[in-house]
């Protein structure tokens, strides 16, 4: 009753002010996420033309006929407000951020577009989104950021990008990475040049209708990063700074420890001597030997009683055995806390004419190794000028100049080298200290400095350690003195002429350049490792990357009653050139000096240019009927340098349609239904982009190549690199896009669900040849296979409450990838762990089929293949086995992609307070454990051992389903197979954020508009199904010796000047 | 509508610029096009040149523990390893990675098997491209040049084929002609691919031929001992006849290298110089690295020069059998070349952190410490002649000739020496003993144990210093075993329909 009244007595105060001729309404327009007023809202009077905009601090006056009723409140980036006016002059509103509003504008290929218009599959991630972040590298931002988007778990090496993959697997011998477009053109510099603080929003497209204006090179789904741009008429300053910790993210493996290690090998000795030697031992006699030869093997005894007396012929450690010194965690040294420090300042202003955008970074990552760090210094102006009402022109300047040193891992090409401090460290048995001990225990020192030697097998009085523990080297030490350096510059620069004419016409000539400098530097001293031997060893190369775009474009927009159409037609030209320069030079004159003029001798040295270059015509037509309707078409056509003459053009074309289902009439009624809409859409796109069996882009793969450099003495060699494949061309993917996206409930539970189907003719396959044939592999165009997927975001505001808000979000992606065609003179393609059939997966495991233990003697059992003779057969308790490895039968073992893929991100809010979390997990799929198979394997003495060797097969533990350890038979024992495999599924806690706007009462003393301070911790957590394993390391299910991710933890502070 | 007009002009001339067509053409620079290659002797020279060079180079084909896998010198040292006169004390290189214990033979995805079998097929590969090309008509160039390309190109043929037979074919067995068991596929031209497996009769029957080819080439000119001229087809024409238990051919042609008097054996200062130069004068054929080409680590002298600053080398030296030690005479230079009790002073090392172990081997040295592990590996040397003709001499009854034919070598060695006076089985053996002495770590071992259908013996009794955890305790295997048989690699069975598993090894 009391709300009836209220009501009324508003409605006849309303009604009596209508009479009054003209008044001022004023207010202060702030934003409901943070209160920080917002300048340069658009202010109108509803139904009149009065118009006024908020100043820097907000505020705004606007004079308005006694005739309008309410207000309109509209800013770029918020949801518009309508807001009716009372009798009150003063009017103070708050707008909410829109991230999710359908009025969203969002960056698509060659510009702009509203969201509701779009009718392919486009994911985008805001400042906002990205402000919750503190990665060095923005590829990891897109984890768990959209469904459709697999990112891997990024490598701990600061500022490492991780492997995209958008929407399955498009290609096989081709690369699947998304193509990056900075602002606008093809980026070609390093992805980690580019600071996080200046992107505006990243744009993910996904399916062809979205990408098919990148034409071959549209495949994989495109990256488009987009860059800020002054915004407000109120020049702001932006200060950001956080500081951060970083711990290893991944624990390590269980290994054994030195006192469990010695009966171990033990063990393994004996079991080598009882089954596998020739000739074979007695039990007891094997015993004895084996309690000799473990001494001999290990070479090190760590322990108080003499080496041969370590374990008794029981094979028990002596039970009067202690450790004479504990030396053995090689991690801790190399281990260290790493710090992040960023730091960013950026100015932006607006004026009528003029928008700028000017920024400085400063960022250092140190990683939680030794000698792996990240320094970046960072610039950018974009500056934006309207000379003329028809003509604008701007110019996007940035550049970055990075100075890092990185840890040599599986990543860099060391997987299992003695410099890879992982595999190093997890590798070597925990008998070997990191330090030089004597026999009897004492440390050995420095007679000149007094310091303990570090053991690395050169030292006095040192003794070399077994093959399996990095005899003569010390990682350690090593890293230590070894430099694995690179320094880059980058400079970006995109610019336009924006002309328009005769109204609806628009002609924007655009050149974009990326320029980058790749210095690396390596130093291998002349004390240990691998620069020993030649007194020094030198490394230094220098690469540069040049590549121009350049386009013009001609657009057409036009508007006529409830039509709207535009067309976009232009021509663009890709310039791309790369040139290396390297050297090396042995010898070392002088200690502490590594530039090339300390080193006498000159080793060798290379250099190389590569070219690649684009001729394209493109064109774009959309139309629209009343915001309803919505249709667009294009069309691409691209001449590739990569392709012979005849195969080198193509043709590339998208359409789709969307339907806005909630604007027909029969649900305008709905009121439950905030918006329904129905979108399809079917395009082809390319590929151009064959990579060679490592990894590297192939320019020229249509040839018969013979490689130089394999000179012989005073005379050129060559060696025959490729043959002749003329009719190569790209792969073509065809894809439809179906969705439906909806929000209900005055936008409570909102959400996207869509289908696709990518289909990739020609599909390239590295086709290996017999080993006996020229080359190893040719490529060619035989195959076919799809993507098929579903992918669904839903999202909830779950509490709404004026001081407390909690939504989520959840991603969930499923897709099944299937190989289609073959042809008939290859129909299988089997490489690595993997087979390429119809009917298969490209990551089907192709595996040795493991059948268990023989409990007789411990032989890892496999299932024999079809036409083992019967001289390999082993029939154990009636079923026919194989023991050696090479004739187990070869099947079909799961695959390494997941069942399910997601994320879901949860948001809470609490005034000025804000924290949310977001968890990536997968379901399903298999994972192959290599890792852990090296440390299941007893093939060289001195190697880390895994504590499930201690629960193996011995004669007392027969019944065990792990084969015997056995130093004489791993080879089969140990053979790769389907025994490795285990389930992937992971979850992590990806990123936790917590973030507080002080309030305003405390600023206005200090005059900060706005201040707002953080806590964020990136990789918190990673659940997987044995203890070390990352499941979400690589695509293929592989693992290596990498840096593991990084645990991170940082404080920061946002200030708004 | 004159504005439409200038800017679509504008346009028009914006576009036509990038339409040249030659804006598509690009070509790499790290690389030379075929039609190149085969322009001129010259160019082509550079296919042989690269067979060379990728003889002495480490590995491509597999990632795994590359740099003990050299190019032909680590297959050479593998397969001494697979016998018993050449080993070490701990279980690492050559020993424990595939090749002392017999394990790359038995399993077929191992990255020794792989490189064996690849090596050869890319030298065969790259040498049919010379046989296939050098006749066309575009190639310029002395017809001298082109025979002589031909030749080299037959003998490296022949020379990769005549050890992949042996790897993975059961032995050549002279009464049981022909030799039908499964050998390799004969990859013969550049248009070859996929090839089922030949017979082991087959293999040989071409690899005589190609021999036989180069011979009557009489490649006489070369540039420097790297390329294979007719005295290297006709010692390699002599060692496959050996190989066959062709006695008369290898008599014939080893007399035909010894008599041709281009490769006397080496004096005995030279002999103890390291084996590591080309200028030494039995060196037949080797490769000659230069400093740019040399690899510390990668390289044969890398993995067998006692002074080599390698942690393997400096950890791992190599020794000899001690019993095959013990029977060579006080007097014989050879003796030198082994130190049955190291010391500081009778055995000198580049540095303090290098082991000394009983009866390690001083035999091969690099040619300066510190340079890159540099030297000439031996490919050929004519001492084998002398050794090929006195056991052929000896195998077919002809002790006289043979008790020369030896004497001729070991009283170069030995200047003390008397001619053997004996006959029958005792002649053979002391051929033999002086086959391992004089050839030891050079790639023997292995081939003469299968050739002559002979058992392996590491037990104590015939190899007193023999330390068996090095090899995973595989201390004999009897005579035609199956694991002197490599298994096909698997990369090989997965990509070739006519090697079904069926005709995968036993």
């Amino acid at each position: 009753m009391k709300k009836l009244l209220q009501s009324l007595f508003v409605l006849l105060f309303v009604a009596f002010n209508a009479m009054a001729q003209e008044r001022t309404i004023t207010g202060i327009v702030t934003s409901t996420e943070d209160n920080i007023p917002l300048p340069g809202v658009s202010v109108k009077a509803v139904g009149s033309q009065a118009v006024a905009i908020t100043g820097g601090d907000g505020k705004y006056s606007l004079r308005i006929s006694s005739s309008v009723t309410a207000i309109q409140f509209s800013y770029i980036g918020f949801s518009s407000k309508t807001v009716s006016i009372t009798s009150s002059s003063i009017l103070n509103v708050g707008l909410a951020p829109d991230s999710k509003s359908l009025a969203d504008v969002v960056v698509v290929a060659y510009g702009t577009q509203k969201k509701e218009s779009i009718t392919g599959s486009v994911s985008s991630i805001s400042a906002k989104d990205l402000e919750k972040r503190t990665v060095t590298n923005i590829t990891a931002s897109l984890q768990g950021s959209a469904p459709g988007i697999s990112v891997l778990a990024s490598n701990g090496q600061p500022g490492n990008s991780s492997g995209i993959r958008i929407r399955g697997f498009g290609s096989y011998s081709s690369s699947n990475n998304p193509l990056i477009v900075l602002d606008g053109a093809v980026y070609d510099g390093n992805i980690g040049d580019i600071n996080q603080n200046d992107v505006e929003s990243i744009s993910v497209l996904k399916d062809a209708s979205s990408s098919a204006l990148y034409g071959s090179r549209g495949a994989n789904g495109v990256i488009i990063v987009t860059t800020k741009r002054g915004k407000s008429a109120e020049p702001a300053i932006n200060v950001n700074f956080s500081q951060g910790w970083s711990t290893r993210g991944i624990p390590e493996y269980e290994r054994l420890d030195a006192a469990q290690y010695y009966p171990a090998v033990w063990q393994a000795i004996k079991n080598n001597l009882m089954f596998s030697a020739s000739p074979v031992l007695s039990d007891a006699a094997a015993a004895t030997k084996a309690s000799a030869d473990v001494f001999t093997n290990l070479v090190y005894n760590p322990f108080n009683v003499p080496g041969g007396q370590v374990v008794g012929t029981d094979g028990k450690l002596n039970p009067n055995a202690s450790l004479l010194y504990d030396d053995f965690n090689w991690y801790a040294p190399l281990e260290r806390t790493g710090k992040r420090t960023d730091a960013n300042v950026s100015t932006a202003g607006k004026s009528d004419k003029t928008d700028y955008f000017v920024s400085l970074g400063y960022l250092k990552d140190s990683g939680f190794i030794l000698k792996s760090d990240f320094e970046r210094f960072n610039a950018r102006v974009n500056v934006n000028t309207k000379l003329r009402s028809w003509l604008k022109t701007g110019l996007n300047l940035s550049g970055a100049m990075s100075d890092a040193n990185t840890a040599s891992d599986a990543s860099t090409g060391n997987g299992s080298s003695f410099v890879n401090p992982f595999s190093f460290a997890r590798g070597i048995g925990p008998i070997y200290p990191v330090h030089a001990f004597n026999a009897a225990g004492e440390p050995i020192a420095n007679s000149l400095t007094g310091e303990q030697w570090y053991d690395y097998g050169i030292h006095p009085g040192a003794v070399n350690r077994p093959s399996g523990a990095s005899p003569g080297r010390n990682v350690v030490y090593e890293t230590m003195l070894n430099d694995n350096a690179y320094k880059r510059s980058q400079l970006s620069a995109r610019s336009y002429i924006e002309v328009k004419f005769l109204k609806d016409f628009t002609f924007t000539p655009t050149i974009s350049m990326d320029l980058r400098n790749n210095n690396v530097d390596q130093f291998q001293n002349p004390i240990v490792g691998d620069g020993a031997g030649s007194n020094g060893y030198k490394f230094q190369s220098n690469a540069v990357t040049k590549s121009y775009t350049f386009n013009q474009i001609l657009s057409y927009n036009k508007t006529i009653g409830k039509h709207a159409i535009s067309v976009l037609a232009g021509h663009e030209n890709y310039y791309f050139k790369y040139r290396i320069f390297q050297a090396d030079r042995t010898n070392m004159v002088a200690r502490g000096n590594t530039e090339f003029a300390n080193f006498v001798t000159s080793s060798s040295s290379y250099g190389r240019e590569d070219n690649d270059r684009i001729e394209s015509y493109l064109s774009k037509v959309s139309y629209s009927y009343d915001d309803k309707y919505f249709i667009d078409g294009s069309l691409r056509r691209d001449g590739s340098s990569r392709f012979s003459a005849e195969q080198r053009w193509g043709t590339f074309f998208s359409a789709g349609a969307t339907w806005a289902i909630k604007k027909e009439n029969f649900l305008k009624e709905v009121s439950w239904l905030d918006d329904l809409r129905l979108k399809v859409s079917y395009g082809q796109v390319g590929n151009n982009a064959l990579l060679d069996g490592n990894g590297n882009n192939r320019y020229y793969g249509d040839r018969a190549f013979f490689d130089l450099g394999s000179n012989s003495n005073t005379e050129g060699g060559v060696l025959l690199a490729s043959i002749a494949t003329p009719n190569l061309t790209w792969e073509k993917q065809n894809t439809l896009n179906t969705g439906v996206s909806f929000a209900f409930f005055g936008r409570r539970l909102y959400g996207e669900l869509e289908y696709y189907n990518k289909q990739v003719d020609d599909l390239i396959f590295s086709v290996p040849q017999p080993l006996s044939a020229a080359v190893t592999s040719v490529y060619r165009n035989i195959g076919a296979m799809y993507n098929r997927g579903v992918e669904l975001q839903l999202g909830g505001d779950i509490i709404r409450e004026q001081n407390f808000t909690w939504g989520l979000i959840t991603n969930w992606s499923i897709f099944k990838n299937k190989i289609t065609k073959l042809p008939a003179e290859t129909p299988t393609i089997i490489s690595g762990t993997k087979k390429r059939e119809v009917g298969h997966g490209i990551y089907d495991y192709w595996l040795r089929q493991y059948a268990g233990v023989d409990p007789n003697d411990g032989a890892a059992l496999y299932i024999p293949a079809d036409g083992t003779l019967p001289a390999n057969i082993r029939t154990v308790n009636g079923v026919q086995y194989v023991t050696n490895q090479s004739f187990a039968k070869f099947d079909y073992s799961g695959t390494a992609i997941p069942d399910l893929m997601g994320s879901f991100v949860n948001t809470f809010s609490y005034k000025n307070l804000s924290l949310s979390f977001m968890v990536n997990y997968q379901v399903g799929g298999k994972a192959y454990d290599s890792i852990y198979q090296g440390l299941m394997s007893t093939g060289s003495y001195g190697g880390a051992l895994h504590q499930d060797i201690l629960n193996s097969w011995t004669p007392a533990n027969n019944t065990s389903n792990i084969p015997r350890a056995d130093f004489g038979a791993t080879a089969n024992t140990n053979a790769t197979s389907n025994r490795w495999l285990i389930d992937a599924s992971y979850w992590s806690l990806r990123n936790v954020n917590l973030s507080y706007n002080l309030p305003k009462a405390w600023l206005n003393k200090i005059k900060v508009p706005s201040a707002r301070v953080f806590a964020t911790g990136e990789n918190l957590y990673l659940h997987s199904k044995r203890k070390g394993l990352n499941p979400s390391e690589s695509f293929d299910g592989l693992n290596s010796n990498v840096y593991p991710q990084s645990r991170n933890f940082s404080l920061g502070i946002n200030l708004t000047l | 509508m004159k504005k439409l007009l200038i800017l679509t002009s504008l346009v028009v001339a914006l576009i036509a610029p990038g339409c040249k067509k030659e804006y598509l053409e690009t070509k790499p620079t790290d690389q030379i096009a075929l039609e190149e290659v085969f322009t001129s002797t010259t160019n082509a020279n550079a296919v042989i040149s690269g067979i060379y060079a990728y003889m002495n180079t480490r590995t491509t084909t597999t990632t795994s523990n590359a740099q003990g896998k050299p190019g032909v010198g680590g297959i050479l040292l593998g397969i001494d390893f697979m016998g018993e006169d050449l080993h070490q004390a701990a279980a690492t290189w050559f020993t424990s990675t595939g090749e002392g214990n017999y394990v790359a033979p038995r399993t077929d995805t191992h990255a020794s098997n792989l490189y064996y079998y690849r090596t050869f097929y890319r030298m065969i590969n790259n040498a049919n491209y010379v046989l296939d090309n050098i006749d066309l008509p575009g190639v310029t160039g002395l017809d001298s040049e082109k025979s002589r390309l031909k030749a080299e190109a037959l003998t490296i043929r022949a020379y990769a084929y005549s050890y992949l037979v042996q790897f993975y074919g059961t032995r050549y067995n002279a009464a049981a002609k022909p030799n039908a068991q499964l050998g390799v596929p004969l990859v013969l031209t550049s248009a070859d691919i996929i090839k089922p497996r030949a017979t082991v009769e087959e293999v040989y029957t071409q690899i005589v031929a190609d021999l036989d080819k180069a011979i009557a080439l009489n490649s006489t000119t070369k540039t420097n001992k790297t390329h294979a001229d007719v005295w290297v087809a006709r010692g390699l024409r002599a060692r496959v006849a050996l190989t066959m238990q062709d006695y008369p051919n290898a008599i014939k042609f080893a007399k035909d290298v010894i008599d041709g008097g281009k490769y006397p054996l080496m004096s005995q200062t030279d002999y103890v110089t390291g084996f590591n130069n080309n200028a030494l004068s039995e060196f037949m054929w080797c490769a000659m690295p230069t400093t740019e080409q040399g690899d510390t680590f990668g390289s044969f002298y890398g993995q067998i020069a006692y002074n080599a600053n390698t942690t393997y080398m400096r950890g791992t030296p190599k020794m000899i059998n001690s019993n095959l030690y013990n029977q060579i005479p006080v007097n014989d230079v050879r003796r030198k070349l082994w130190e049955p009790a190291p010391t500081a002073a009778n055995f000198p090392l580049p540095t303090a952190a290098f082991t000394r172990r009983a009866y390690m081997s001083r035999k091969f040295s690099v040619k300066t410490v510190g340079d890159p592990s540099l030297g000439d590996t031996p490919w050929m040397r004519s001492a084998e002649m002398y050794l090929i003709l006195a056991e052929a001499y000896a195998r077919s009854g002809q002790d006289a000739l043979a008790q020369t034919a030896l004497f001729d070598l070991v009283k170069v060695r030995d200047l003390t020496a008397v001619k053997t006076v004996k006959t029958g089985t005792a002649l053979i053996d002391e051929i033999m003993i002086n086959r391992r002495v004089e050839l030891w770590g050079e790639g023997f071992r292995y081939l003469d144990l299968k050739r002559l259908n002979l058992p392996l013996d590491r037990t104590a009794a015939n190899v007193p210093n023999y330390v068996g955890t090095s090899v995973a305790n595989l201390l004999t295997i009897p005579a035609g075993d199956v694991k002197f048989l490599f298994l096909i690699p698997r990369d090989e069975l997965n990509a070739n329909p006519l090697i079904p598993q069926s005709a995968q090894n036993p």
